[in-house]
């Protein structure tokens, strides 16, 4: 039996890439639902999809918080940690789109007048 | 004497509008909070019932939980972010549900029986190789070794 620390390939949309960013800030700290979506701007609607895309894909985890329901007053919630694999896959295709999106280096401008 | 039972009653009855008006607003405060359980219970009941308990009693449940008992919940401020989370839910629980069910087959195709049809070195210095699982899904890994045993088959012997 092998097993493998696998991340299926995705495209990276900005907006993917939004929420890729927060996990990679910190790879070990689980993220929960409403602080991707504060910390991201992106509305539950749209931010669920993306999260079960990149779960599907192997790239998060899904975990349990770790607290006891009768003290906390209100259920544990269900929160994502970005896997090895998918850490240094996302680091090296976010360098990748960023570099698609940099605006090329102006053209040397000639002086108003100038002759030549 | 008239003066002062007039102050008297007017004191209890500023007393009981204070009383009143507390209960109000807890009433109000409370009801209001059913609002975006309501909508989401509504979107939940658009769900598949296989994901149903993993994700509306898993997952949305308690973080609509957290936004209106929250140590940042003020009564407007969660009501509007509660309510804001369950209707962005609520309009795109289609969408949910055919990503969800995609990543559930996906899931479970990696953890069975997955053929993977092609293994292709990327670099061999850091171990990453890229796997075609079937025939269309391609994975990346990193840190690969292969080590390979010959345990038995047809042809020649190696001389």
């Amino acid at each position: 039996m092998m097993y493998i620390d696998a991340v299926q390939d995705l495209d990276i949309t900005p907006k993917m890439a939004r929420v890729l960013k927060v996990f990679l800030e910190d790879p070990g700290q689980p993220r929960y639902g409403f602080a991707l979506m504060k910390l991201t701007g992106m509305a539950s609607g749209s931010l669920y999809p993306m999260l079960a895309k990149l779960e599907g894909a192997g790239w998060l985890i899904r975990g349990r918080e770790d607290i006891d329901p009768r003290v906390a007053g209100r259920p544990a919630r269900t929160h994502y940690t970005i896997t090895g694999a998918a850490a240094s896959a996302a680091r090296v295709q976010l360098a990748a789109l960023s570099e698609q999106y940099r605006p090329p280096a102006p053209s040397r401008l000639r002086p108003q007048g100038s002759t030549a | 004497m008239t003066g002062y039972l007039l102050a008297a009653l007017g004191v209890l009855g500023g007393l009981g509008m204070i009383v009143i008006g507390d209960m109000v607003s807890e009433e109000v405060r409370d009801r209001l909070d059913h609002l975006p359980h309501a909508i989401l219970r509504f979107a939940a009941k658009r769900l598949d019932p296989a994901l149903r308990v993993t994700v509306y009693e898993d997952e949305w449940l308690p973080e609509l939980t957290y936004i209106l008992k929250g140590d940042e919940a003020r009564p407007i401020t969660r009501l509007i972010h509660g309510t804001r989370y369950a209707v962005s839910i609520l309009a795109n629980v289609g969408r949910i549900t055919q990503h969800l069910n995609r990543a559930h087959s996906q899931i479970a195709a990696m953890q069975n029986n997955t053929l993977i049809t092609a293994i292709e070195i990327i670099d061999p210095a850091t171990g990453e190789a890229r796997l075609t699982v079937g025939n269309r899904s391609h994975w990346t890994v990193h840190d690969v070794r292969v080590n390979v045993h010959v345990v038995s088959g047809p042809g020649k012997p190696p001389s």
